[in-house]
């Protein structure tokens, strides 16, 4: 690919399984990505199709029992994959900063918010005095919507809301100033109006700082209404890749198409009552994957060849790859 | 036969906090009037903490009311003692959320389902699984799996588990609180259809409580919203999403994200603020201290909910 020079994060390949005692669980399977400069990066797909695992292995974060087998992932041309741990850490916690669905898990509960995100500025440049540390963490509450930020510093999370726990979060994340932002399920524990408020947040963060994001998220309409590209998830592997307009409009890959006619949308005309297309069956599971396509035993256009032979990721149009043997005639991976 | 089904009369639920002798309490539900007409499906939507489960359990009896009156086909329950409040509970069920916290791990499928049939009708044995059988199929699952243990089962069969719970006899009233919000898209899909099927086969009234409004446009006849404990505006779903009248409606249904990316290019209407607390709710109109158009007025006199054909609205300066 010649557009990878240009990316910040090129992920080639990736492969993460989870070595259970019912076998080799292949939670990622061969994933390619990529996140250009300035660009917000959706990965989108049901529980279990292996889109927070993806997400941990950009990070290095998998915990045992699983681990990434092959692969690499390369941020600004550097592989992160042969990193020492050391250098590792200091990639988490300066070039690439994440933001987790339950802020009230990922926060110390027995340290001030002002402490910890001090503390995350602190980590990220020596030297700086805890009193412009603390300063510096007001600046940025204040940035991420934070009303009267200086009161919040002295709050331990407990007294804040969860929308304000996820601010909190997202403060901390972007004083060292990231390079990428890895969201997963960050409004998801969150209500709706404010959900729209941490979405425009992010929005404007990366307007403002020019940061990238990969948003992470079974929803669907968070994903249309933030993300420039997306990647569409099922059973560990990626099924499609398009830009946002085009995936929602014109989805290709047909587990894509069921899912965006299954979802019971607020500006939905038909009268009440009537029955929302649904996708028979269930997952497949990982430790017994169908051979073949994975979403051929629910898929309505399957052929014979589906059951048979995995489909690769192949380019369909112009800027979008579908894993799919319907677009596959005359080139496959 | 009238056509209300259920109706709450100045229903008022309050939790104390602060253990003995505070005055201190949340004030869950306070002061509400709903009816639910026979057939009818009645959405209940609102954010985290605005009362909306409490609701719905004060509607059935499994919470008392502070204050306030439940009349279920014009009976007052709480007049109701021994065997025929015992009878009238067989009417009216409730789905939870989350199907695997409200099934005991420890019982067989065909024990959690055939409990309804000993309690109230004292059936055992074969009789028991007979019936079992009978009303797993109603939901889909196949009767074999009655000897299995909850944990065998995905998401999607255990809320077809719990569904079969709460039809096993025969009720009237169904109150589903937020029954796909744990589930895939394409598993949610599933168990509303077959919610709507089972409404149409049985002849049910639901209360649907949800935070999702797409669902709540799908399935509901009618919808209430719920801001701190009270229900600012009703009427069909149709309507309260094409024209809210009460500013809350209205930046709820503007904050919900469609599924389509064009909807950026629209200026998104965000609501500023934080929840008040339930303990200590704004004077006057509790939604007013993060209303954009809140007048003096509004932060004196509380609005009352007024009903005007079919729609009603609790706000001195209605949108129009």
């Amino acid at each position: 690919m010649s557009d990878t020079d240009m990316d910040l994060l090129s992920v080639r390949d990736l492969r993460t399984s989870y070595f259970t005692r019912r076998g080799e669980l292949k939670a990622v399977d061969g994933a390619s990505l990529r996140v250009g400069r300035g660009e917000i990066v959706g990965v989108v797909g049901e529980s279990g199709c292996g889109k927070s695992a993806l997400a941990l292995s950009i990070l290095r974060l998998v915990a045992r029992p699983g681990r990434i087998v092959g692969g690499s992932v390369s941020l600004e041309g550097r592989e992160l994959l042969s990193l020492p741990d050391r250098e590792m850490r200091e990639v988490r916690g300066g070039s690439i900063a994440m933001v987790f669905q339950e802020p009230m898990t990922s926060l110390n509960p027995v340290k001030t918010v002002g402490w910890q995100i001090a503390e995350a500025a602190r980590a990220h440049e020596k030297g700086l005095g805890k009193r412009q540390a603390l300063q510096r963490s007001a600046e940025m509450l204040k940035a991420a919507g934070v009303a009267e930020a200086e009161r919040r510093l002295a709050s331990y999370p407990h007294q804040l809301s969860g929308g304000l726990r996820q601010r909190a979060m997202i403060a901390m994340a972007l004083i060292r100033r990231p390079r990428l932002l890895i969201a997963d399920e960050p409004t998801t524990a969150l209500d709706v109006t404010v959900e729209a408020q941490i979405l425009g947040l992010m929005k404007d963060l990366r307007s403002e700082f020019g940061a990238s994001i990969v948003l992470i998220s079974h929803n669907l309409g968070v994903v249309a209404e933030t993300c420039d590209r997306v990647y569409v998830m099922y059973a560990g592997e990626i099924v499609e890749e398009s830009d946002v307009f085009s995936l929602f409009e014109r989805p290709l890959h047909p587990y894509t198409a069921a899912l965006l006619k299954s979802l019971p949308r607020p500006d939905d005309r038909s009268p009440p009552g009537t029955r929302l297309h649904t996708i028979e069956g269930s997952v497949p599971d990982l430790l017994a994957r169908p051979a073949g396509c994975a979403f051929a035993p629910r898929c309505e256009k399957a052929v014979p060849e589906c059951a048979v032979a995995a489909p690769g990721l192949a380019q369909a149009e112009e800027g979008r790859r579908v894993r799919c043997h319907l677009y596959a005639q005359g080139g496959s991976r | 036969m009238s056509d209300a089904l259920v109706e709450g009369i100045g229903l008022r639920k309050l939790f104390p906090i602060g253990g003995k002798g505070s005055a201190r309490a949340v004030r869950a539900v306070d002061g509400v009037d709903l009816t639910i007409r026979r057939g009818e499906t009645m959405a209940l939507v609102g954010e985290s903490g605005c009362g909306k489960s409490t609701l719905g359990r004060l509607l059935i009896r499994l919470a008392s009311p502070t204050e306030g009156r439940v009349l279920f086909d014009g009976e007052d329950l709480s007049l109701l003692k021994g065997s025929s409040a015992r009878a009238s509970k067989r009417n009216m069920q409730i789905v939870f959320q989350d199907p695997y916290a409200s099934l005991d791990p420890r019982m067989k499928i065909l024990d959690i389902l055939g409990e309804p049939f000993e309690t109230h009708e004292g059936t055992r044995g074969k009789e028991k699984a007979e019936r079992v059988s009978r009303i797993l199929e109603t939901v889909g699952l196949d009767p074999s799996c009655m000897q299995r243990y909850p944990h065998m089962f995905s998401g999607g069969q255990r809320q077809r588990i719990g569904i079969a719970r709460a039809l096993a006899l025969d009720p009237k009233f169904v109150v589903c609180d937020e029954p796909v919000s744990a589930l895939d898209v394409s598993i949610q899909a599933q168990i509303l259809n077959l919610l709507m099927d089972l409404r149409e086969r049985k002849g049910l009234t639901y209360l649907f409580i949800s935070h999702d409004l797409g669902v709540v446009r799908r399935i509901a006849d009618r919808v209430c919203v719920m801001f701190l404990g009270k229900i600012v505006e009703s009427g069909s779903v149709a309507e309260v999403y094409g024209s809210p009248r009460h500013p809350y409606s209205m930046f709820l249904v503007a904050a919900a994200p469609l599924p389509d990316p064009r909807a950026r290019f629209t200026p998104k209407k965000v609501l500023k603020g934080e929840m008040p607390s339930p303990t200590n709710p704004p004077s006057g109109c509790r939604f007013h201290t993060r209303c954009p158009y809140a007048r003096p007025l509004c932060a004196e006199a509380e609005p009352k909910l007024a009903s005007a054909e079919g729609r009603a609205v609790a706000c001195h300066f209605p949108l129009s």
